[in-house]
């Protein structure tokens, strides 16, 4: 049984993209009203819409101008809202196992958080493995996962500046959230430790390792099991 | 079939950009002067969106193994054919073994090369495009590189009429980019949102696909504030906590957490991605309807131009 959910404001951003915003801080009750719309727009599309963009609370919606216009969209999606709460609930969540080498090379910031938090690095894997985090929404680069569920302990500032490039699979810490760096992008976040296992890839077959809303589990792996099953090549 | 004896600084395939793939933190990317692209492929009687190639600022030199129907748009990057310079806007027949080079311009950024029957690469998620940051799309989610062979595919059969001049609604690429508010508007004081109209900025050269970075005025929030990221567009005009401001260009991040105290109309970013490292920019606020009219006229014009063919 969902709770009422958060009325959304509509702010146009340009002429070609509406901003559906839930809320202004992150939570459960707005990141589920993002997706129940996302989902609304996939299972019953909106004349004009071409693409949207889901984030913690909010969905960017982008639309061809020539064809629909602000007003006439944002009639549409409150049309949408209205039908989603009333919407099948969503299948349910999996739960996936990301295994990860913490420290050394593959996590070379482990220490400079441990620092901040006040903790040793053991503690830090402790905290950090122990946690049940969940899949919130993609974006910044293709299958960068924004996951939630981070240790309020473990909140890092970002580096001064970013590397200019973070070995694909790392995981990192940036603030109050983590996530795992599906490419080898530039990044600014702290990097705890790598995950052997490919998270998303977009040639040949895309595949995604977890899906919006998956729970995911880091389990702490030695850099020899590392070396075993990586598919980095 | 092109090989590509030296790649150029940036040169990538490009189409319109892939739609719709934002679950999965995808940005559509494509052409950063879709304009110009449509252009192109217009010239060589392909869709508009075909895939063509992106050439920034120094071009490629490029051997033809097969005969060819090409055409260029966008900036003037001095190409040559043999040798012999060629001019934009035209469909140009190249002969097996021809080779096409650049010398460079000092007043241009982005050309693009259409080729009748488009650049055939492997589609991924629906489309031709490179995604550089993601790594895929376009030839291995690459820039050329020397040695790099490319295929084309089956070319429409053309016809003897030609098209003429395009029209220059389709070709002005202005320093003044007109903008709406920004969703973060209300966040920045009169003070900004006066400075941001009133004062010049200038492209610094560390512009890309990802934005143009502006020197200028300071601009800055009433009070700071850390704002949860958020889906972006193109056009977006974000200020970070140093105050110059970024204008999101086609290879924006999907999601950011800057504040944006303006937007670019879509009129206007066929400009912005023509913009030239230490050009000197304004903005001017025009209204929704402004911002409609100025697209309108763009489309009717290519819609019209595009059909005076054969």
């Amino acid at each position: 049984m969902s709770e009422a959910p958060p009325l959304p404001g509509f702010l146009a951003a340009g002429d070609q993209a509406l901003l559906v915003r839930f809320a202004d801080t992150a939570s459960d009750a707005a990141l589920a009203a993002v997706w129940r719309l996302a989902a609304a727009l996939v299972a019953q599309p909106i004349a004009g819409v071409v693409h949207h963009q889901p984030s913690y609370a909010a969905l960017l919606v982008r639309f061809d101008p020539l064809r629909t216009d602000a007003r006439r969209l944002e009639g549409a999606l409150r049309e949408r809202l209205a039908q989603a709460v009333e919407a099948e609930p969503a299948a349910p969540a999996r739960e996936i196992e990301i295994p990860v080498a913490y420290g050394g090379e593959h996590g070379p910031d482990l220490e400079s958080v441990a620092a901040h938090c006040g903790m040793t690095a053991s503690q830090v894997v402790a905290a950090h493995s122990g946690a049940r985090y969940r899949v919130a929404f993609f974006g910044f680069v293709a299958g960068f996962a924004y996951l939630s569920g981070l240790p309020e302990r473990l909140a890092t500032p970002r580096l001064p500046s970013p590397r200019p490039r973070v070995p694909p699979g790392s995981v990192g810490i940036g603030g109050a959230q983590s996530a795992v760096y599906p490419s080898a992008t530039p990044g600014g976040w702290r990097l705890v430790g790598r995950t052997p296992l490919v998270p998303a890839r977009f040639s040949n077959q895309p595949a995604t390792l977890f899906a919006p809303g998956d729970a995911v589990r880091f389990v702490p792996i030695g850099p020899a099991e590392f070396a075993r099953r990586s598919q980095w090549r | 079939m092109i090989e590509v004896l030296t790649p150029g600084l940036l040169t990538t395939v490009q189409d319109l950009g892939r739609f719709g793939f934002g679950d999965v933190g995808v940005s559509p990317g494509g052409a950063a002067d879709g304009l110009a692209l449509r252009v192109a492929n217009l010239l060589v009687g392909n869709p508009p969106g075909a895939a063509g190639l992106e050439i920034t600022l120094r071009g490629p030199r490029l051997r033809f193994d097969a005969p060819a129907v090409i055409a260029l748009a966008g900036a003037d990057l001095g190409a040559r054919l043999d040798g012999a310079a060629v001019p934009l806007h035209h469909r140009l027949r190249v002969a097996p073994g021809a080779e096409l080079s650049f010398t460079g311009a000092a007043a241009a950024v982005r050309g693009y090369l259409a080729i009748a029957g488009g650049v055939a690469v492997p589609t991924v998620l629906g489309g031709a495009s490179t995604d550089l940051r993601g790594g895929f799309g376009g030839l291995d989610g690459r820039a050329l590189r020397a040695g790099d062979r490319l295929e084309t595919g089956a070319a429409a059969p053309l016809a003897g009429a030609v098209l003429g001049a395009p029209p220059p609604a389709l070709l002005e690429r202005g320093s003044v980019l007109r903008v709406l508010p920004g969703v973060h508007v209300e966040l920045f004081g009169e003070a900004s949102r006066q400075l941001l109209f009133a004062s010049e900025f200038e492209v610094r050269s560390d512009s890309d696909r990802m934005g143009v970075r502006l020197v200028g005025r300071q601009l800055g929030l009433l009070a700071p504030r850390e704002l949860l990221s958020e889906g972006v567009a193109p056009g977006a005009v974000q200020v970070p906590a140093g105050g110059a401001p970024i204008v999101l260009g086609v290879d924006h991040p999907s999601t950011g957490g800057y504040p944006q105290i303006a937007h670019v109309i879509a009129a206007d970013l066929p400009a912005l991605a023509q913009l030239r490292p230490h050009q000197r920019i304004r903005f001017a606020p025009v209204d929704l309807a402004a911002a409609r009219a100025a697209l309108q006229t763009q489309e009717t014009t290519l819609h019209g131009w595009g059909q005076v063919l054969k």
